[in-house]
């Protein structure tokens, strides 16, 4: 793992603003609160920014959907020049655009209501008028009760409030639908407490329903070509306004970050104190370029290792296996990056679980086509880490492929196979899962031993004793007194090392070691799945297709699910166990974003 | 009648394996669900955790297979 070291930046209290933007631009320092001075920084400027910020932000989020195409990048305007520009900006919006888009908001919501009201009325007989509610009572209710209650119902209505106006009508599952309309609301309120009926939204007709209906209709016409208008205009505002909108988010966002720093900063009366960590690779560069800045001094600072950030160090490339090592949680400071050897391992050990020309192809077809939404699923089932997962289902997919040829295998068929057919050689299986399990373990007591050297730890003889251990008991196979005494002197020196709680540990590598007989257990098992669907379609005549797409296709998301789960457990649970150890955070710097905007901030 | 104490040890194997990771997924998916409920980027671990007593039913199967293989 990349390491960060703690220092401190003293600078003069004129030059805080320079200090903070040259900090913030270099994206190298993660900041830390200090509490070495007492008083705090203000800037005026905070407040206005955030304002802005925010109705910048709404406006461009009211704006999005109205926009398509690309964005140019333009250079980052001075801070007063963009307070300004961004207020003129809002100024047009807010007379210009907004209007229009509150009156869409306004013809969408009547469109909803009609689409409600025609939607209600289709339950109700065409030729019901319901005029004489209307237009004639002060008091308009409507409900729908079991229709077997109606005849009773309107006899009470009769004798109680003879001058009110009452129409039924079927509704659905045994209901009806009532409207009574009545001058005489307390003697209505008593009747109905006697009743229990359902409260029913009825749009208030006037006139017949048909008539009712053709009204809306023709409503709805006129609303269409309202937004067809709105919508034209909006969306040429939003071409000439969205791009200002984007680019001054960008630049106010930077200066806003820029700004935050003095969150973390305390000052005295005539300088500024801002401390953090940078990593230790980039810690000349980054007091180089802070130092050109005239009465800046920069100090190293004593920390805990356990307390300091780090950052991932891995090839690029293997980036998406990072997501893996994450679930673990950061690594402390000095720990060796293990993403390199879960690029390979992971999808390895997919692969010889699924091992299925067939269902590889498949994983590989279907991840190119939905990218997209496979990322999007991982991201929010499992977290950011996780954002571009597709590409180790990629690999693993193309791993199945090749494990599919060497046991030979098409959709649960047998082919020639390049190395054996499982179901035919399970004891060959078996040994090879074991086996990779070793190689695998001792890849994890490997990169402890490593970084424990890195680190001085005087731990060595340990890891050598667990290796050794292993050594020594399957040296007994071949050599029984010399694998004997290999494995007895490891483990004298394993207890005197560790105490009894080495017993423990030793009877837990053996179950690791078994745990790996997974490899084969569940890729027999897909295999006999695969095969049973075969055999169910051969059996059953006209539906085969039916079956066999059926039953595949449920074999593949099992084929996924199992050894996604299995081979991510070997690595959290038997591999990291034997190395991995658990930091604070992550490095986390400040940076600019320059997606749409470029340049040096200008204050 | 060998083969067929055979085929109900390795059912047995495979059975009473299975039934001993369900009753301890019951347990452990519970908590996973109330962890992940009060935190969800717990997610992931409780999907591990969730999942780690499988490793029961895998000894069950493959004393399964040797068992059949040894019998057959």
């Amino acid at each position: 793992m990349n390491e960060a070291i703690k220092i401190s930046v003293f600078s003069h209290i004129d030059d805080s603003v320079a200090v903070m933007s040259s900090i913030a631009s270099m994206g190298a320092f993660h900041p830390e609160k200090t509490d070495r001075l007492k008083n705090d920084i203000i800037f005026e400027n905070m407040e206005i920014l955030a304002d802005l910020l925010v109705k910048i932000e709404n406006a461009r989020g009211e704006l999005e959907p109205y926009f398509s195409g690309n964005v140019k990048s333009s250079k980052t305007i001075p801070f007063s020049e963009l307070i300004e520009t961004s207020n003129n900006i809002l100024k047009t919006f807010s007379e210009k655009i907004l209007p229009s888009l509150q009156r869409i908001r306004n013809v969408e919501m009547k469109k909803l209501t009609i689409k409600e009201d025609l939607k209600m009325i289709s339950n109700i007989n065409k030729n019901t008028n319901f005029g004489p509610i209307n237009e004639t009572k002060s008091s308009f209710l409507s409900g729908k009760m079991p229709s077997k209650a109606v005849k009773h119902f309107q006899l009470m209505l009769s004798e109680r409030l003879p001058d009110s106006v009452v129409v039924f009508g079927p509704w659905e599952g045994g209901w009806d639908y009532v409207l009574i309309g009545t001058s005489d609301d307390v003697q209505l309120e008593s009747l109905l407490s006697e009743f229990t009926w359902i409260p029913l939204y009825l749009p208030k007709i006037r006139g017949t329903v048909a008539e009712f209906k053709d009204s809306l209709l023709k409503e709805n016409q006129d609303l269409d070509r309202e937004l067809s208008v709105l919508h034209s205009s909006v969306l040429k505002f939003a071409l000439k306004f969205y791009p200002n909108l984007l680019t001054s988010k960008e630049m106010l966002n930077n200066y806003y970050k820029v700004l935050g720093i003095s969150k973390y900063a305390k000052k005295s009366d005539f300088f500024i104190l801002i401390e953090g960590w940078v990593l230790k690779k980039r810690f000349s560069r980054f007091k180089n370029t802070l130092t050109k800045i005239e009465g800046v001094e920069i100090f190293k600072e004593k920390f805990n290792p356990n307390d300091a950030p780090t950052l991932p160090d891995h090839p690029k490339a293997v980036d998406p296996f990072y997501s893996i090592v994450s679930l673990m949680g950061p690594s402390s400071q000095g720990s060796i990056d293990p993403t390199l050897s879960v690029s390979f391992f992971f999808p390895f050990f997919f692969g010889m679980m699924l091992g299925d020309v067939g269902y590889g192809c498949a994983i590989l077809f279907l991840t190119i086509l939905f990218r997209k939404q496979v990322d999007k699923l991982f991201d929010l089932l499992l977290g950011s880490y996780f954002s571009s997962f597709s590409w180790v289902l990629i690999v693993s997919g193309f791993s199945s492929v090749i494990f599919g040829f060497l046991f030979g295998e098409v959709f649960g068929v047998s082919i020639t196979p390049v190395l054996f057919n499982r179901f035919e050689n399970i004891e060959a299986l078996l040994v090879s899962s074991f086996i990779i399990g070793l190689i695998h373990l001792n890849l994890g007591f490997l990169i402890k031993l490593i970084g424990d050297i890195k680190k001085g730890a005087l731990t060595i003889i340990t890891n050598l004793s667990w290796i050794s251990l292993q050594i020594g008991i399957f040296g007994m196979f071949f050599n029984f007194t010399a694998g004997l005494l290999i494995a007895t002197a490891s483990a004298v020196l394993l207890l005197r090392n560790g105490g009894l709680s080495s017993l423990f540990v030793m009877f837990s590598l053996f179950g690791n070691m078994f745990s790996y007989l997974r490899l084969a257990a569940i890729g027999l098992s897909s295999f006999g799945i695969a095969l049973v669907v075969n055999q169910l379609a051969a059996m059953s005549g006209s539906a085969k297709i039916l079956i066999l797409v059926f039953g595949h296709t449920l074999t593949l998301v099992i084929g996924i699910f199992a050894p996604f789960i299995q081979a991510m457990r070997l690595h959290l649970i038997e591999f990291f166990s034997k190395f991995y150890e658990v930091g604070k955070r992550v490095f986390n710097p400040l940076s600019l974003t320059h997606e749409h905007t470029g340049g040096d901030l200008i204050w | 009648m060998v083969d067929g104490l055979t085929a109900i040890g390795a059912g047995l194997a495979v059975g009473l394996s299975a039934l001993a990771a369900g009753l301890a997924e019951y347990g452990i998916g519970s908590a996973a669900i109330g962890a992940i409920a009060e935190k969800e980027e717990l997610f992931g671990k409780a999907l591990i955790f969730t999942a780690s007593p499988e490793t029961i039913v895998i000894f069950g199967f493959v004393i399964a297979l040797l068992i059949l293989r040894g019998g057959a």
